[in-house]
């Protein structure tokens, strides 16, 4: 800290001895260069950059089946190596998962899929640190993979209409039925 | 009124996940930013910046304005890049504004980040309105700095209204020391 740069102004702005705490009030130097914007807050972007921005994100949500694919193809590796793998040796892959699950919720909504979201979000929490390891949570496990793997190759955007309810349904009776034994 | 004119900043964008940092990049070059520099993690953020303060000609860049940072890296994630630009000695600039980019929503996890210095939090899956909305935060609304034994980054105040009734104490310009900035930080 440039302590020695410090510049008491106003009386009652003084240093104090043994102050301890200090503020540092700095120049706006983001405000100096961006100047006033159009109605300040998120509205100082002008309507055409937000536009552009948007087109951007529309761009690059071409791809995203396409790019994610090979995330869900990691995720079918990681669930193979939990399914051979003994109850106690799970811990390994059952992390890789929630890695890649931790990316794929952060990624979805982004590019128009927020089912992925939903799903990538319930297969982090199944896969967390206190997650079981037994055969049927595996197959909680698989259930959120394939469903997942549905929605990117059907293309499924958005929320999917009835689709995206059905799929949702058949996840969360999967859930049910193998959660029962656990 | 033609918006912000961001033609001036420099901006570094730090994520592990090149689409991920690909597309940030081109939302900030849409958005109008000057430059946009990235690095492909924590680790290679701080090399850059080491780099641009001993050669800012070899690093292609003289000053940074504000970092965009995914939280979860390989093998330096976000925090461990927040924390060395708040404290460490070699720390090309303390005081930068940092946005830290993150799937965790929970609350815990922002507080974390804010206790660490964060200057705000980019929640993700983000759109270009949240996005905007943090950058208009980040132009509008610059915190002042805090030093106390146990904290230093940006103030944490907003969070006034999270906390339970008389825990907090306010401190007054009286009993802080209050120190300008003049340019020579």
């Amino acid at each position: 800290m440039a302590s020695e740069n410090r510049r008491p102004t106003a009386p009652g702005m003084r240093a104090k001895k043994k102050a301890k705490v200090r503020y540092f009030r700095l120049r706006n130097k983001l405000k100096d260069k961006a100047g006033s914007g159009v109605a300040g807050g998120s509205l100082g972007f002008a309507s055409e950059a937000l536009e552009e921005a948007m087109a951007e994100i529309s761009k690059f949500s071409e791809g995203y089946p396409e790019w994610v694919s090979g995330s869900v193809n990691q995720l079918v590796a990681a669930l193979k190596v939990a399914q051979s793998a003994p109850e106690k040796e799970r811990y390994r892959p059952y992390r890789k998962i929630n890695e890649i699950a931790h990316d794929m919720r952060g990624q979805g909504g982004t590019f128009g899929y927020p089912l992925i979201t939903t799903f990538a979000k319930s297969l982090h929490q199944f896969t967390g640190r206190s997650a079981g390891t037994t055969d049927d949570h595996v197959e909680i496990v698989k259930a959120h993979i394939d469903t997942m793997n549905v929605v990117i190759r059907e293309r499924i955007e958005g929320n999917g209409g009835t689709t995206g309810a059905e799929l949702i349904e058949a996840l969360e009776l999967a859930i049910e039925k193998f959660s029962r034994t656990n | 009124m033609d918006g912000y004119n961001l033609s001036l900043f420099t901006v570094l964008v730090v994520d592990d996940n090149s689409c991920m940092r690909n597309l940030l990049r081109s939302i900030l070059l849409r958005l109008g930013s000057g430059n946009v520099v990235i690095a492909g993690d924590g680790g290679e953020a701080i090399e850059l910046l080491k780099l641009m303060q001993d050669d800012p000609r070899k690093a292609g860049i003289s000053s940074v304005d504000f970092i965009m940072s995914n939280w979860e890296m390989s093998p330096v994630d976000g925090i461990m890049l927040l924390k060395w630009l708040r404290r460490h000695k070699d720390s090309s600039d303390k005081f930068m504004p940092f946005i830290l980019v993150t799937g965790h929503a929970d609350m815990e996890k922002v507080r974390e980040a804010r206790d660490l210095g964060a200057t705000e939090v980019l929640g993700k899956p983000y759109s270009i309105q949240s996005l905007t909305r943090i950058l208009g935060q980040l132009i509008e609304r610059p915190r002042q700095y805090v030093l106390t034994p146990v904290y230093f980054g940006p103030d944490r105040r907003r969070r006034r209204a999270e906390t339970s009734k008389g825990e907090r104490r306010i401190i007054t310009d009286k009993e802080a020391e209050v120190i300008y900035d003049d340019g020579n930080f």
